[in-house]
């Protein structure tokens, strides 16, 4: 497992604040330890520093008296078997030094002997103890100073005040005749305190050591489980629902180690649901496309098969008109040929069965004609067949559809058709079923006759648009209300009478324009007229761009007459 | 009485050019005068400035359509009889027939019904005007 090292991690710091705490519980506890030891050693020195000090004040009481050097000097030289003896001296009352005893140059002792001002020393009736360091020597010396007196019977103090002394049953009194000062070397209590302190020191550094050890293996165990269970968690949020983690043997982990393990259980469960209802919906969403489509495409066949329906009649009447020509011609030759033998046979005869036989292909063509553009503009749409189409001519035939139609209502086109067109890649059924429409409802808006000006026209290249053919069909009928403006395009929305239309046919012929990349325009004028722009882009990968309907509303129309 | 043919002149009306030509060429093949309109408007005008003694008569017509010319003719001319020519649905033939007319041929029609309505025609001049009167009652 790896381990980045973070400063902001629980290991580290669980360790920091641990290993703080030992290191400074252990300082307090050793420096209480050292402190202690020092004093003790201290006491020690100065006990046994004052009962030496005392001791050899009395002994020398008789030596002072009589100020006898030798004996004195004799006396002072007991104390050098003690290893820490470093000097000594005695002095009488007005300070002269009467026996002396060093361990070092005596320059250096009379210098700090001078130093110490003996009267301030001599006045104390206790044992004074001060410490210096000998310059040079570098040597730490205990100062132990302890007066030499002797007893008195002092007659007139009895006088004046027996009663003080006797109440405390002495008779006795002492004074002092000299000084005697002892030096003893620290050196040696010192390297025992720091002896003593390096032990201590390195008796807590490993008692440290060990304890956080300790809790460093504590830790871990603590943070292990915590680690697998962070992982584990880290792995589930990117997905790998097949984790699992070990229990451990800590009671709380183990516990949260459970809880996270049912926690994937049920996450698993719950995202297997959802997973299944995502595919259950998918294939609703799936299944309901795929209605709308087939009731889309059923939409647009039915409103085409609508717009047929409307032209059955028309187009019956033109398919009679031609027949009628047919039937009557060939029935009229039959007559005269049957009557007829090659002797009656004259020049006029056989010219006029020749004007019969003309006018009978002709109107048979005719005939082929009609037919074959009802079946193109009756194709299925969803086959989606695209050709290569000539405007101009799609419209043509558009027109010769509904020919009939239009003169029915005393409907005339003006076609003001541009020859420059270049051809047009698109659903020649389908396209001709919007410009069916458009002119119907070009024709409705004219009640008893008007002239509809169909125009088309190139608009070249202009910068990233690609060029696009425009046809525009304009009528001087009574124009459509603001209000409906907006609204024409919206499936049902009609302002025909009940039954008269279906009010699919622009929003089917919008959709139809769209698959074709292009647009319809609208701009009307009530009581003036409407005019259409339907935009056919020539780049026809921009197929399905999201062009909007433009409105143009209250633009006068101008006057194509 | 006499034999004498009391049809003579025929008017045409129709807006297809073949069905005009066909049934002039038929009339006049038969020994009638043809007279041809395109529309109902000069169906009328003609009515009006000619002797018409039988109008062939298209109902779809742009301008002015059949029924209308008809019923116009009614008002101006009470005694033409009209043969109407159209592929109609029946009532509208009905209805035809009801406005006056003795008869409708649907198209396409044969030559034979062409002769048929226009003997029928001369079969009510014949008669004289009480027929007529029967017919428009």
């Amino acid at each position: 497992m790896r381990h980045r090292v973070s400063f902001t991690s629980l290991r580290f710091k669980a360790m920091v604040t641990i290993s703080g705490l030992i290191v400074l519980t252990s300082a307090v506890v050793g420096g209480f330890l050292f402190s202690q030891m020092k004093n003790e050693m201290k006491q020690e020195l100065l006990n046994w520093g004052e009962t030496a000090v005392r001791q050899m004040a009395n002994g020398c009481e008789y030596g002072v008296l009589t100020e006898n050097s030798a004996e004195l000097s004799s006396i002072l030289e007991g104390l050098t078997v003690q290893d820490v003896f470093v000097y000594a001296a005695i002095q009488d009352s007005a300070g002269k030094i009467l026996a002396q005893l060093n361990t070092l140059d005596s320059g250096d002792f009379m210098s700090w002997i001078s130093e110490q001002k003996f009267s301030e020393v001599y006045k104390s009736d206790t044992t004074q103890v001060s410490y210096w360091r000998i310059p040079g020597r570098n040597i730490d010396v205990a100062d132990f100073s302890f007066p030499v007196r002797t007893v008195t019977f002092d007659m007139s103090l009895e006088d004046l005040g027996a009663t003080s002394v006797e109440s405390e049953g002495y008779n006795s009194n002492y004074e002092k005749i000299g000084l005697i000062r002892i030096g003893f070397s620290l050196e040696k209590m010192n390297n025992r305190i720091y002896a003593a302190a390096k032990l201590i020191s390195i008796i807590i550094l490993l008692v440290t050591i060990v304890v956080i050890a300790l809790m460093a293996v504590l830790v871990n165990v603590i943070i292990q489980p915590i680690h697998k269970l962070a992982g584990a968690a880290e792995q589930i949020a990117r997905g790998d629902m097949s984790q699992t983690v070990e229990e451990s043997s800590i009671d709380e982990l183990r516990k949260l180690a459970r809880a996270f393990n049912v926690m994937v259980e049920s996450l698993k469960q719950s995202q297997y649901e959802i997973e299944m209802y995502n595919r259950t919906l998918e294939l609703k969403i799936a299944e309901r496309t795929r209605e709308l489509e087939e009731a889309q495409t059923q939409l647009v066949q039915s409103e085409k098969m609508s717009a047929i329906g409307q032209l059955a009649a028309g187009v019956a009447h033109e398919l009679n008109n031609p027949m009628g020509g047919i039937l009557g011609y060939a029935q009229f030759a039959l007559e005269k040929m049957s009557k007829a033998t090659p002797e009656t046979l004259t020049d006029k005869d056989i010219q006029s069965q020749i004007k019969y036989l003309t006018d009978i292909e002709q109107q048979s063509r005719r005939c082929r004609a009609i037919v074959k553009n009802l079946l193109k503009f009756s194709r299925s749409s969803d086959k989606k067949e695209w050709e290569t189409l000539d405007i101009n001519m799609m419209l043509t035939d558009t027109i010769s559809l509904i020919q009939h139609q239009l003169d029915l209502g005393n409907i005339e086109i003006e076609k003001d058709f541009a020859d420059d067109l270049p051809v047009y890649h698109g659903n020649a059924s389908q396209l001709q079923q919007v410009f069916t429409n458009l002119l119907l409802n070009a024709q409705h808006a004219m009640e008893g006759g008007g002239t509809i000006n169909l125009t088309t026209r190139l608009s070249p290249k202009f910068g990233e648009f690609s060029g696009c053919i425009e046809i525009i069909v304009e009528d001087n009928g009574k124009g459509i209300e603001q209000e409906n403006l907006s609204r024409i395009f919206e499936p049902f929305f009609t302002t025909k009478e009940k039954g008269k239309g279906t009010g699919l046919g622009l929003s089917i012929s919008y959709g139809i324009v769209k698959e074709h990349g292009g647009d319809i325009a609208v701009s009307s004028e009530p009581g003036a007229g409407t005019r259409f722009t339907v935009i056919l882009p020539l780049d026809t990968t921009t197929t399905g761009s999201t062009g909007k309907i433009k409105q143009v509303t209250n633009t006068r129309v101008p006057s194509g007459q | 009485m006499t034999d004498t043919k009391q049809v003579r002149t025929i008017l045409i009306v129709d807006d297809t050019e073949v069905i005009r030509d066909l049934l002039t060429e038929l009339l006049e093949s038969e020994g009638y005068e043809v007279v041809c309109a395109n529309d109902g408007i000069e169906a009328l005008d003609v009515i009006e400035s000619k002797q018409i003694d039988l109008v062939f008569c298209d109902i779809h017509m742009p301008r002015r359509n059949g029924l209308d010319t008809l019923k116009k003719s009614q008002e101006i001319k009470p005694e033409l009889l009209f043969v109407m020519t159209d592929s109609l649905p029946d009532e509208m033939a009905e209805a035809a027939q009801t406005f006056g007319a003795i008869t409708c041929i649907s198209k396409p029609f044969d030559i034979d019904e062409v002769r048929k309505s226009v003997r029928q025609a001369e079969a009510l001049y014949s008669k004289g005007s009480n027929v007529k009167r029967i017919t428009t009652g």
